[in-house]
This record gives structure tokens, C-alpha cells and sequence, in this order.
């Protein structure tokens, strides 16, 4: 891949990459336009680049590095701030503003979630990647990817039990 | 659409098949030409000029007309191929062109330890080719073109020369 | 895609939370979850997969040529658009297969030795000059041959000439004996 095909691809796939990241990555350090650009950046440096041949499987190489990058991001912030544990309870801030505000969307129940599981929720259900897929792109087996899916289902599910019978 | 690209590959294709037996040749000499103690020369006819003994001046244009391209592939001795001379194995690989049927042998004569062959293609297809086999090298002299009497003639009576 | 039922719509929403479902399993429940027909029971996961359902529309809204939901339509489109192109490509190819692989070369000189390629045209020429002339002193050496044979052919003649008068004079003779 010449880099003039590979910035034509990017930036026809760009939108949606953005798009994607912008649903996780609120503000801070890096804003989802950010976080897909140092991807970007990172896998024209890479030797991966060589070995990818389609626009799915370069959207999934930007994807694993933003993904990647960003659960890193977020240990660390994390471990800053809980240098032994990691809280998502009802006590998570984001929760009880949620709680407050009624305006409760599938949006703030995911950010709820672990990381991992956020990111295998969205990979999957909104994404719509093959399980192998999601594996290769948070960079563990499939059957972790199936793990880290229904749990962050029967969560989600739990979430909306709970709403349902207030 | 289809039908159109079709004629226009049957179209391309045509020169080929009608000029198998130059491709064939050509074939042999370009997989040989790079290798070591090697020598390859092509020559197209702006650079070839015939200079016959009078008889031929007249008729050089012409000639010149039908030539279309010289080719000389110079295999020196102690050039080998997995400990193979390299002569033999392109001897080989030009012998299953050369003796099928549409070559024929116009010429072969030895001299002590020289050998002079020339083969021609029967159906004005358009190749000529000398092997010149001494001790020290193995040459083949190949000429593509329009290959009809009076060129071979001028072959046979040394009317090809170069510069 | 047929809309499933309620009693599917069940079993595909316990395997959904297993993580057990397919692609399309799932597209079916969001198909599902989108209709008018929801069992009461399901109805408190309307809302997450609505929003999944919403969330994917806005995803392939970003760019209306590559989406996920599309997957497989975007391929067949492309691979058609490849094969439009793919017949220009391979008449460009043959073109230029042809341009390369006609015996004539144009004005050309090529001069390879030991696997170089060697730009010197009067090398090249010098080189190819030596080599006809090996060819052409050898054909020199052929027609001397043959003139030599002409000449022995010559030579037997006139060795049989004697014959030739002999015989006419026997023929004269036996001529001769007729008429008497």
C-alpha cells in the first residue's frame, strides 16, 4: 500500500472511525479525533501495513490500536486515581449523575462497564464484528471476547432490570 | 462489452500464435541472456546494416525491410548450471524448438572441431538461427523477421554482415 | 429478513446474553426489537437494542459507502466495480504485454554480458560484427568446400568424357551397322 492509497483509504474510513471512538473517549487528554489520528500514525509506522490488503482489515488494524491505546489510557488514569482498585458502582460519578438525570441512555450504562467489556459491546453490537474480529482487534482469544460479551450483557441487562422496576 | 474485449484479445493474440516459433525462441534466449559468461546482443535493423559485395547493395533495403530483429546469445566455455554445461542445457532446451516440424535444417557442416548449423522456419514464420559450436563458446545467431529466400540467401553467402 | 417470533425472539435473547448468538441472530433480535410485536416480558430490552439499532444507523450514516451493516452488499458492489475496471486493467496489460513482447523492438540495442546490461552501442555492434564474421568465414568455408566439390564434380566429368565419346562412337558405329 502506497501512502497516497493508504491516505485516500483513511480518510474515507476516518468518519466512522471518529465516529466510533467517539463514543467511549469523553474529552480529557484525548478526543476520539486524536486518538484515531495516533493510530493512524502508529500503524503507517508499523510493518502491519504491509500484510493488509482491504479497507475492513486496515479499519480493523486503526481500531485495535484506538482501542488499545485507549485501554492503556485508562489503567493509567485509573491506577492514578485508584492506585489499588477500580470502582464501577453506584458510586462511579457518572453513574449517580446518571441516576440523577433521567435521561438515561444505553450510552452511560456502557461507560459503566470495564474497558474491555465497553469495547466488546460496542465492537460488537454496534460495529457488528465477527467474534475472531473483535479478538484480533482487543488482542486476546475468542473466547475471552465471548467472556468479556455476555458479561458485560447480563450487566447491561441487569442495568436495565433494575431501571425497569423503579 | 465482453464481445468487444474478446475480439480485442483474439486480435492481440493473433501476432502470437502466428509468430510462435520466434516467441519460442525468444523464450530460450531471454531465460539464458543473464546469466554468468553469458553474452547477449540485440540488435534491431536501424542499427543492422547488410553490406553485400555489390551484388546485394541493390537489395539491401530490402533485405533490411524483412529483418526485424537480431539476437546473438553468447555461451562461453565454463559457464554451468548445477555443475551442467550451460551450452548442453540450452542446446537441449533449443533442440525440442528446433527439431519439431516446423523448423528445418538447411545447413550443417563441421569443421574440425567447429560446428556450423542453421535452422530456418518452414512456413515463413520468421526465425533463422545459426548455432555456431566451438571448443571455446557456444553462439546462437538467431534473425526474426520475414525470413524468406532471398534473405536466407543472403545469409548463406555472407551478405549479412554487421556495421 | 422474516421477523422472528416471540417465542424466538426468547431463546435468541438468553443465547444474546451467553454471547452465543451470531451476526445475524442479532440483527434478527434488533429486527425484532424494532417492531410493534414485542412479547411484555421482552419489553425492557427494548430500549438497548433500539439504541445499538439507532447507533449503527448514525455509524453508517459516516460514510454510506463502507458500513457494517452493509458488509457483505459493499463487497459484491466493489468486487463489481473491480471487475469494470479489471477489463480496462487487462487490455491496458495486454497492450502493454504486446508493446513488450513484439519481435520488433523498434530501434533498440541490448547488450547483456555476464547478466549486465551493458550501454555501449559500439561494443554492442563490434561484438555482434565478430560474431557474423565467425558465421560468415565459416559459410566462407563451406562455399570454398563446395566449389571444391563442384570441381571434383567437374574433374569426374571430364574423367568420364572418355566414356561419353567411347559410347558415341559405339552408338555411331551400331548406327552404322543398321544401315548396311
Amino acid at each position: 500500500m502506497t501512502s497516497q492509497e493508504f491516505n485516500i483509504l483513511v480518510g474515507r474510513l476516518r468518519p466512522r472511525l471518529v465516529h466510533f471512538a467517539n463514543g467511549f473517549v469523553k474529552g480529557g487528554a484525548a478526543t476520539a479525533e486524536d486518538m484515531v489520528q495516533e493510530a493512524v500514525i502508529k500503524l503507517w509506522r508499523s510493518n502491519e501495513l504491509q500484510e493488509i490488503r482491504n479497507p475492513e482489515a486496515l479499519t480493523v488494524q486503526i481500531l485495535k490500536n484506538v482501542c488499545l491505546d485507549y485501554i492503556k489510557l485508562k489503567k493509567n488514569n485509573m491506577d492514578a486515581l485508584n492506585p489499588n482498585f477500580r470502582v464501577y458502582t453506584e458510586v462511579d460519578p457518572s453513574a449517580a449523575l446518571e441516576s440523577k438525570d433521567e435521561m438515561c441512555n444505553i450510552n452511560s450504562y456502557l461507560t459503566q462497564l470495564p474497558e474491555d467489556q465497553m469495547l466488546a459491546v460496542r465492537l460488537r453490537d454496534i460495529m457488528g464484528y465477527e467474534m475472531e474480529e473483535i479478538a484480533h482487534i482487543l488482542g486476546t482469544s475468542e473466547g475471552n471476547v465471548r467472556t468479556l460479551l455476555s458479561r458485560a450483557r447480563q450487566r447491561l441487562r441487569e442495568k436495565l432490570m433494575s431501571k425497569w422496576k423503579q | 462489452m465482453k464481445k468487444v474485449l474478446l475480439i480485442v484479445l483474439v486480435a492481440m493474440l493473433c501476432p502470437y500464435i502466428v509468430a510462435a516459433q520466434a516467441k519460442h525462441i525468444h523464450l530460450i534466449l531471454d531465460k539464458y541472456e543473464k546469466r554468468k559468461k553469458v553474452e547477449s546482443i540485440i540488435i534491431s535493423p536501424a542499427v543492422l546494416q547488410m553490406a553485400g559485395n555489390g551484388n546485394y547493395n541493390a537489395s539491401t533495403k530490402e533485405l533490411l525491410s524483412k529483418i526485424s530483429e537480431m539476437r546473438i546469445v553468447n555461451v562461453k566455455d565454463g559457464a554451468e548450471e548445477n555443475g551442467k554445461p550451460l551450452s548442453i542445457i540450452i542446446r537441449n532446451d533449443l533442440d525440442k524448438v528446433l527439431t519439431g516440424e516446423r523448423f528445418s535444417r538447411v545447413l550443417k557442416m563441421q569443421d574440425g572441431e567447429e560446428l556450423l548449423e542453421l535452422f530456418v522456419t518452414k512456413n515463413e514464420e520468421g526465425v533463422l538461427v545459426f548455432l555456431a559450436t566451438s571448443p571455446k563458446e557456444f553462439a546462437i545467431i538467431s534473425i526474426f523477421g520475414n525470413i524468406d529466400k532471398s534473405v536466407i540467401n543472403a545469409v548463406m553467402t555472407g551478405g549479412i554482415k554487421v556495421k | 429478513m422474516e421477523t422472528i417470533d416471540r417465542k424466538i425472539a426468547g431463546d435468541l435473547l438468553e443465547r444474546y446474553f451467553e454471547a452465543q448468538t451470531t451476526l445475524q441472530e442479532e440483527q434478527q433480535l434488533r429486527e425484532y426489537f424494532s417492531g410493534t410485536d414485542i412479547a411484555p416480558e421482552h419489553a425492557v430490552y427494548t430500549q438497548m437494542f433500539c439504541a445499538f439499532a439507532e447507533e449503527r444507523q448514525q455509524l453508517n450514516m459516516t460514510d454510506p459507502t463502507f458500513s457494517a451493516e452493509d458488509k457483505f452488499t459493499v463487497n459484491s458492489n466493489s468486487k463489481k466495480f473491480h471487475f469494470r475496471w479489471m477489463s480496462i486493467a487487462v487490455a491496458a496489460a495486454l497492450a502493454i504485454f504486446a508493446f513488450l513482447m513484439m519481435p520488433e523492438r523498434g530501434d533498440s540495442l541490448k547488450l547483456i554480458i555476464d547478466g549486465v546490461n551493458v550501454k555501449n552501442r559500439e561494443l554492442a555492434i563490434s561484438m555482434a560484427d565478430t560474431q557474423m564474421e565467425q558465421v560468415n568465414s565459416m559459410l566462407g568455408r563451406f562455399r570454398d568446400g563446395s566449389t571444391r566439390q563442384i570441381d571434383n564434380m567437374n574433374k569426374m566429368g571430364d574423367a568420364l568424357s572418355p566414356f561419353k565419346s567411347f559410347n558415341r562412337i559405339l552408338t555411331q558405329t551400331s548406327a552404322t551397322d543398321r544401315l548396311k
